[in-house]
């Protein structure tokens, strides 16, 4: 009888040290870079080295596509700063968006995502583009089957489990990996936070650039208060080193808000037409085009936008106060303004191979 | 008959309770008020986001009315005042912004003044880096302070009133006070001094800020025409016009 009982588990390959359906995943050790705040992580969605490879696996997966041709990573492309070179995204079904892409950088410390601020949190935001028609156009339940029937080298049954205990593949843990990935996306090694750990020093016109970036804007003689800056920290504030106080303005593009009336159509409210997110400038200079519609294709026509003051409208931003008469920046400073946004570039981002297309 | 041991150990129980009773707010305790927030028009009833008449007749629009609100005291008609430490950020246009002041003491008090810090004191402000706070929500902190300028590169704004004349082209304006200059304490007595229990935790006050007010006072009139705009470090005089009649645009609500 014992014979056979050890023949038995000879035969069964049985590991009899472990027990392979226990669930033990691995925290994941997420660093915040100097003079960077906490990461607000939903308790409910913690952080794990199998959630967050899980979260890069689906990120580029072309099967959440309709005809498994499209991932994630086919509109936010690394080298763009994971945005799209495309003023509008063309989903699988050719139909075209109705705004840029936006690039997918320190979402962690973001409080609203898209444009318009509709979704309060990153796993609400990655919720809408699979199904949506004019994007990957696959509902959630042929995404999740799809994912459930992976019969390929993926393994996706056995990487839930890792990262969530549980074959049993949802929605939820669809957008919970992805967030979890996305979360790891940090960016916090361009020029100037070299500059500002004492490790490297700015050029005399990239300082003055950022000197330009904090003032004021305007001639003293002429706009009280003015300081010949460029008035770009109101905006794009350093707080935290995001360069983006993640809140809505109108900048002064439009006269009306017709064809789109951006964070009025989450809120309902006519102070909100026309006011859409303030987008981080990290990376900026790689990130092209610009704006919520891809209007300006180069950093010069956004600077030179800001310069001529914009366009007025019943609800432009009070900091856009010279539609009158724009900043009226020299050339040099225009100069030495691009020289400062190019060292908020951070290239190892970009080229991080965690964040890479694994498949 | 009662049992002579029971009947002392009853005497001696209902003794202790009583003198427990009677002696409950002797021992330091906490009491909390809760600070609501009101603004109007000239002393007619407002929500920011509507639409009004300046001095001048022109339709004014505020938009935009938040502020930190700290160094808080209440006046006790004995002990005078007691200070009370904690920082506010107060959002005019949401209805539940508040600020919970924990009073530590013993007894009931007689309350009849209140004291408020109309911005945060200068050991809070002075090159403190948002990031640097482990709460998120503290309203100091990277979240709590966003849209606030909070920051030694952004100048620590403590109020911020924004809006427009809607004229054609409308009139965008933005008063942007911060920084120690701009710190001012606002002091409003009431007529009659209230009880504050010891241990309460529903005692509610209200304070109004007019906002015709901040523009409009005895001695001065901000006109957003002429002077539209001040962030503090690019127009301190004008910010320090803002902030006086801010502080003079305080009342208690009857």
């Amino acid at each position: 009888m014992l014979w056979a009982v050890a023949l038995g588990w000879s035969i069964s390959g049985c590991d009899c040290g472990k027990d392979p359906q226990v669930w033990d995943p691995t925290p994941y050790e997420l660093h915040i870079p100097p003079f960077f705040p906490p990461m607000d992580i939903p308790a409910d969605n913690p952080l794990t080295v199998e959630g967050v490879e899980l979260g890069r696996m689906l990120f580029w997966e072309t099967r959440l596509s309709e005809d498994q041709t499209m991932s994630c990573g086919s509109c936010h492309l690394p080298e763009i700063n994971f945005a799209d070179p495309e003023p509008y995204s063309t989903g699988v079904t050719g139909a075209v968006g109705t705004r840029n892409a936006m690039a997918l950088i320190n979402l962690g410390w973001a409080s609203s995502f898209f444009w318009d601020g509709r979704a309060l949190s990153l796993e609400d935001q990655i919720r809408e583009p699979v199904p949506h028609p004019s994007e990957m156009n696959l509902p959630w339940p042929e995404a999740v089957a799809r994912l459930q029937d992976d019969d390929t080298d993926t393994r996706y049954p056995e990487r839930f489990f890792d990262a969530f205990g549980t074959t049993e593949i949802t929605e939820d843990y669809v957008v919970m990996a992805i967030a979890q990935f996305l979360r790891t996306m940090v960016s916090a090694d361009s020029k100037f936070d070299r500059w500002r750990r004492g490790e490297v020093e700015l050029t005399d016109s990239e300082y003055s650039g950022y000197q330009i970036f904090l003032r004021e804007g305007g001639d003293p003689e002429e706009v009280p208060g003015g300081q010949f800056g460029g008035d770009c920290f109101h905006c794009h504030g350093e707080a935290g080193l995001q360069f983006t106080d993640h809140l809505f303005h109108n900048n002064g593009l439009d006269p009306s808000f017709e064809a789109d009336p951006g964070r009025a159509l989450v809120t309902g409210s006519p102070l909100d037409s026309g006011l859409f997110r303030t987008p981080t400038l990290r990376n900026v200079a790689l990130s092209a085009p610009y704006m919520h519609d891809g209007r300006f294709q180069t950093l010069e026509e956004v600077l030179e936008h800001y310069n001529s003051g914009g366009v007025p409208s019943s609800t432009i931003d009070p900091f856009m106060k010279y539609t009158t008469g724009g900043l009226s920046l020299a050339p040099s400073q225009k100069a030495d303004l691009l020289a400062f946004l190019h060292t908020l570039t951070d290239t190892s981002f970009v080229q991080n191979p965690d964040f890479q297309n694994p498949h | 008959m009662m049992n002579p041991r029971t009947f002392f150990s009853s005497a001696a129980v209902a003794s202790t309770a009583l003198l427990l009773s009677a002696t409950g707010c002797q021992r330091e305790s906490t009491s909390e008020v809760r600070l609501n927030f009101d603004v109007v028009w000239d002393g007619a009833p407002f929500t920011v986001g509507d639409v009004a008449l300046d001095d001048q007749g022109r339709e004014f629009q505020l938009e935009r009315l938040e502020c930190y609100v700290s160094d808080f005291a209440l006046h006790d008609v004995e002990e005078g005042w007691i200070e009370v430490d904690t920082v506010a950020r107060i959002d005019f246009s949401l209805a539940e912004s508040h600020a919970l002041l924990s009073v530590i003491g013993t007894g009931d008090r007689s309350i009849d003044g209140i004291r408020m810090g109309l911005g945060v004191p200068a050991d809070r402000n002075k090159d403190v880096d948002p990031a640097s706070y482990d709460d998120l929500d503290h309203p100091l902190g990277f979240k709590g302070s966003a849209g606030m300028h909070w920051g030694w590169a952004a100048g620590y704004i403590f109020s911020v009133y924004e809006g427009r004349l809607l004229a054609d082209p409308n009139v965008p304006f933005a008063y942007h006070a911060g920084n120690d200059t701009c710190f001012r304490s606002v002091e409003l007595m009431w007529d009659e001094p209230w009880l504050l229990e010891c241990e309460s935790v529903d005692t509610e006050v209200e304070l109004v800020l007019d906002a015709y007010a901040c523009l409009h006072g005895e001695n001065d009139v901000i006109d957003p025409e002429v002077d539209p705009e001040t962030h503090t470090g690019n127009n301190l005089p004008l910010a320090l016009r803002w902030v006086d009649l801010y502080q003079s645009a305080w009342s208690l609500k009857p």
